[in-house]
């Protein structure tokens, strides 16, 4: 169970990754479309900008759930250093349970929001806003299965992962 | 009592915020305290499009803004971007408070779920420019601020004009540094958003007309009291008369300011215009049943 | 009043317990909907609708673009001609940090894009010069608040709009308090730098310099790119961002030959995920300006502000304090609307010039960009640094310090921004 978990998590993993990549890759080309298109041939190109507007939140919501099985969040991180190494272990799956709760209310209302505006479509593209809310949808439930991959699985994959991605914080990134 | 809470756009002092306030002041007067009426102006709940969804989502009683809002759920209400619908108030007032705009707004609340109440008219739209532009000729490649809608962008491709697609509190910067020639917009918004600081060339165009209204949940208004309902249609058009007397009685006022700001205006004759627009638009298939209905009031 | 005391206790409680910013955020939102029982749904409106504006693009074009100009020998030419320039001064990339940003400003309306754009360019060469990732981090943030205040700026144009004020004349009267900002950031970096002893990397001979400037030719006309694209009207900023990135791809590719497209798929996932880190804490923070309004906070405002006999000095005064607390939680676009509506009537009553008051309030806002724990500008430069969240908090503080500073003088002294506008006959 615990390999399964984190053998689908390890996949999820790349294709998420590669998704915010070709997420960001296709906006900057649909906006020098843009450009190009308004400035040299004088065409409006709305349908253009939604679906940059949709890549951008997809973008977002995807790569935060990806933040999320990283341990990459955000965090005001003031007390690290005073804290034992035991009641940080325990912290964190405080932190994890905390995160569910959040993405379980989440789930719940983005779907209700879904529903309310089943009808609506973005004017140039006629593309339904379920695309656009669809994303919070899906962050809530890949982050929900993250981190029940690190709850439920504590394989050890999952764990290198966390701590693998945890690592960098500390020296400088990749394009320094 | 009833509590009605209503959204809107214009900013504290704008004339669409008065004309919120006008409804308020006349449902209390029919209503006394059992209605408790909350205006949130200058897009404090949110942005038009968030607070279409909260109307329809029924978190939020009604908002008041332009009925073309509604666009993204109901092909009808796109019809507001058509070029040269109305000859002249008289005209608009015909078609919305007519047989063929109660229809149409029919239709919006039984298939979409918003109830429009009380169509109102907040003037015409016009072209502002950054070079001189004093007729038809002068307007054509230039490149002209357009919203996202496919009507809107047919009728300014139609008029000849290039439309580029920006948005809104982007417009200042846009046109100060060039990226576009102008926008078109009604008069009050010229000066509400203090374009004419950045552009000085007004060409009276009078190419479009936006339908204000109350728009709300069509299932809240239906589970009103009828006394309630029946308060709120006469505050609702007590607002668009006060608007259409306010716009009259406004906008020789705001060209004057204009003028007094530097601004050039040109009024062109608009057979040119009309004509092009006609021979040139083409609009979404959806849209045609409604265009031809409009066209057909005399 | 009670609902922002829940939501500030419980959000501060959270996020000192290492729960993520974006996590504890909205379970503090999900308290105040459970107390107050609140329709949840607008929660999830305003995450999505929060990040879905066109001009936060910027951030991960810049964060892209620097990345693709490092990795193709871009930044280091540029940066190394600099420096030769600059090269008796300690530190000097934290002088040229703070004017990149001057420039930047006098292009861009908005802060998020000179964050990110100097961010990702200075932050490594900062860290060459030997500065901590904080300071770096601190200090680049903190500049680029001067990138809404020299004009062109969106704010000065959102509170024109609603104040009903000459936007020409705010745009006038914000080049010195502009200038003040940045002036007072060279002097701290410089003294910094000083103080810590930083090298000076040493001014080569002439011709060395001319020899790197000829071979940052094609990288120089970067700027030049900027600025003709920009003052000409060819894109609006956020757009040059994208521009950018495929010209610096075609540089570093075709001139330099140092891109290597195989780097490409990471530089993309590495600046998306750090944009997505960011844009989750602005989508979820997007839901405080509406618990706000429907809480009816603004009208408590009024009558507080009512029923208090102020002096027009304890008036600013309170001014500045409410906009920096509301600039911890609030969008500068969401708190100029909710707010200067309330405190205009009054500043005016007390004959402060509404022009002078824009500047005062937009710089407020501004300094909300800088501050912890919600500064959109710390997260950006934050994330573009990768060091710990503390580190760049406790090097913040100096920076917010400074830039208060200013404020005040600004505040006080109405000179500061009326004196240009008055001179040009505005
Ligand atoms: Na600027
Ligand atoms: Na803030």
């Amino acid at each position: 169970m615990a390999n399964l978990l984190a053998s689908v998590g390890n996949g999820l993993r790349r294709v998420l990754g590669f998704l915010v990549g070709a997420a960001l890759f296709a906006i900057v080309i649909l906006v020098c479309i843009q450009v190009f298109s308004r400035y040299f041939i004088g065409a409006p190109t709305p349908g253009l900008a939604e679906i940059s507007r949709i890549l951008f939140i997809w973008m977002t919501f995807l790569g935060a759930a990806l933040l999320v099985s990283q341990r990459q969040l955000i965090v005001i991180d003031l007390l690290h250093d005073r804290l034992s190494s035991g009641i940080f272990t325990r912290l964190k799956v405080l932190v994890d349970i905390a995160t569910a709760v959040f993405l379980v209310f989440l789930a719940v209302y983005a779907r209700h929001l879904m529903i309310v505006v089943g009808q609506k479509i973005a004017p140039a593209t006629g593309i339904s806003f379920d695309w656009f809310y669809g994303a919070l949808l899906a962050f809530s439930v890949l982050g929900l299965f993250f981190v029940a991959e690190r709850l439920f699985g504590a394989s050890r994959a999952g764990q290198e992962t966390a701590s693998a991605a945890e690592k960098p914080i500390a020296h400088e990134g990749a394009q320094s | 009592g009833v509590t009605i809470r209503i959204g809107g756009a214009g900013s504290p002092d704008s004339p669409d915020t008065k004309a919120m306030e006008v409804f308020k002041q006349k449902m209390e007067a029919e209503l006394g305290s059992d209605v408790s009426i909350q205006l949130f102006p200058s897009s404090q709940l949110g942005t038009v499009d968030e607070m279409v969804e909260q109307v329809k989502g029924g978190v939020l009683e009604c908002m008041y803004e332009s009925v073309g809002d509604l666009g993204s759920f109901h092909p009808a209400a796109n019809v507001e971007g058509v070029a040269y619908f109305y000859r002249d108030e008289d005209h608009f007032f015909r078609i919305w408070r007519g047989p063929v705009g109660k229809e149409i707004l029919d239709a919006i609340a039984k298939d979409a779920g918003f109830r429009v109440l009380g169509p109102a008219f907040h003037g015409f739209r016009q072209f502002l420019l950054t070079k001189p532009a004093e007729s038809l000729a002068d307007i054509q490649g230039r490149k002209i601020r357009a919203p996202g809608i496919p009507a809107y962008i047919a009728s300014i491709q139609a008029l000849g004009a290039n439309p580029a697609t920006i948005p809104f509190e982007e417009v200042y910067t846009a046109i100060q540094q060039g990226v576009v020639d102008g926008v078109e917009q009604p008069l009050v918004a010229i000066k509400d958003q203090r374009f004419y600081e950045v552009a000085k060339h007004l060409l009276i165009t009078n190419h479009m007309a936006e339908t204000m209204g109350f728009m709300c949940g069509e299932p809240w208004y239906q589970g009103l009291d009828k006394r309630v309902q029946d308060a709120f249609a006469k505050s609702a058009d007590a607002s668009a008369d006060w608007y259409r007397d306010y716009t009259d009685s406004s906008q020789a006022k705001v060209l004057e300011e204009l003028v007094a700001q530097g601004v050039v205006v040109h009024k062109p004759k608009l057979d040119e215009f009309i004509a092009k627009a006609a021979a040139d638009s083409k609009y979404d298939a959806a849209l045609q049943p409604y265009i031809d209905k409009i066209r057909a009031v005399k | 009043m009670i609902m922002l005391l829940v939501l500030s206790v419980a959000f501060l409680v959270l996020a000192l317990l290492a729960v993520p910013v974006a996590v504890a955020l909205g379970l503090s939102a999900l308290l105040v909907i459970a107390i107050w029982g609140m329709p949840g749904f607008i929660l999830a409106q305003k995450m999505v609708n929060g990040i879905d504006s066109f001009p936060l693009l910027a951030v991960p074009f810049f964060i892209l673009a620097a990345a693709v100009m490092n990795s193709g020998g871009i930044t280091t030419r540029v940066v190394d001609l600099f420096s030769s320039m600059l090269g008796r001064i300690r530190g000097s990339s934290g002088v040229v940090n703070v004017g990149t940003n001057v420039f930047l400003a006098g292009i861009s309306g908005s802060s998020v894009a000179d964050a990110s754009a100097s961010g990702a360019l200075l932050i490594p060469e900062m860290r060459k010069d030997g500065y901590s990732g904080g300071f770096a981090a601190a200090l680049t943030a903190g500049a680029a608040v001067i990138g809404p205040i020299i004009p062109p700026s969106i704010p000065l144009v959102i509170y024109g709009v609603i104040a009903q004020v000459s936007i020409t004349k705010l745009f006038v009267g914000a080049y010195i308090p502009g200038i003040l900002i940045a002036l007072a950031l060279i002097a701290y970096v410089t003294s910094y730098a000083r103080r810590h002893q930083l090298p000076a990397r040493g001014r080569p001979s002439w011709g060395v310099i001319g020899r790197q400037f000829k071979g940052s030719a094609w990288a120089l006309s970067m700027p030049l790119l900027l600025v003709v694209g920009a003052k000409g009207g060819l894109f609006t900023v956020t757009e040059l961002g994208a521009v950018l990135v495929l010209y610096a791809i075609f540089i570093g590719w075709v001139i330099h030959r140092e891109f290597s497209w195989r780097q490409l798929p990471e530089l993309l996932t590495d600046a998306g995920l750090q944009t997505a880190n960011i844009m989750l804490v602005v989508a979820v923070s997007s839901f405080i300006a509406y618990l706000v309004v429907v809480h009816g906070i603004p009208a408590d405002i009024q009558s507080l502000l009512h029923n208090a006999d102020l002096s027009p000095w304890e008036f600013l005064l309170l001014v500045n304090v409410v906009f920096l607390v509301a600039g911890m939680f609030l969008d500068s676009t969401p708190a100029t609307i909710i707010l200067v509506p309330i405190f205009l009537p009054a500043a005016k009553s007390f004959g402060v010039d509404p022009t002078h008051f824009g500047l005062v309030i937009v710089l407020n806002l501004m300094v909300g960009l800088i501050h912890p724990p919600l500064g959109l500008n710390l997260l950006i430069t934050q994330s573009i640094a990768k060091v710990p969240m503390r580190e760049v908090i406790w090097a913040s503080l100096p920076v917010v310090a400074i830039i208060l500073a200013v404020l005040l003088i600004i505040t006080f002294v109405p000179q500061t921004v009326l004196w240009l506008p008055g001179v040009m006959g505005l």
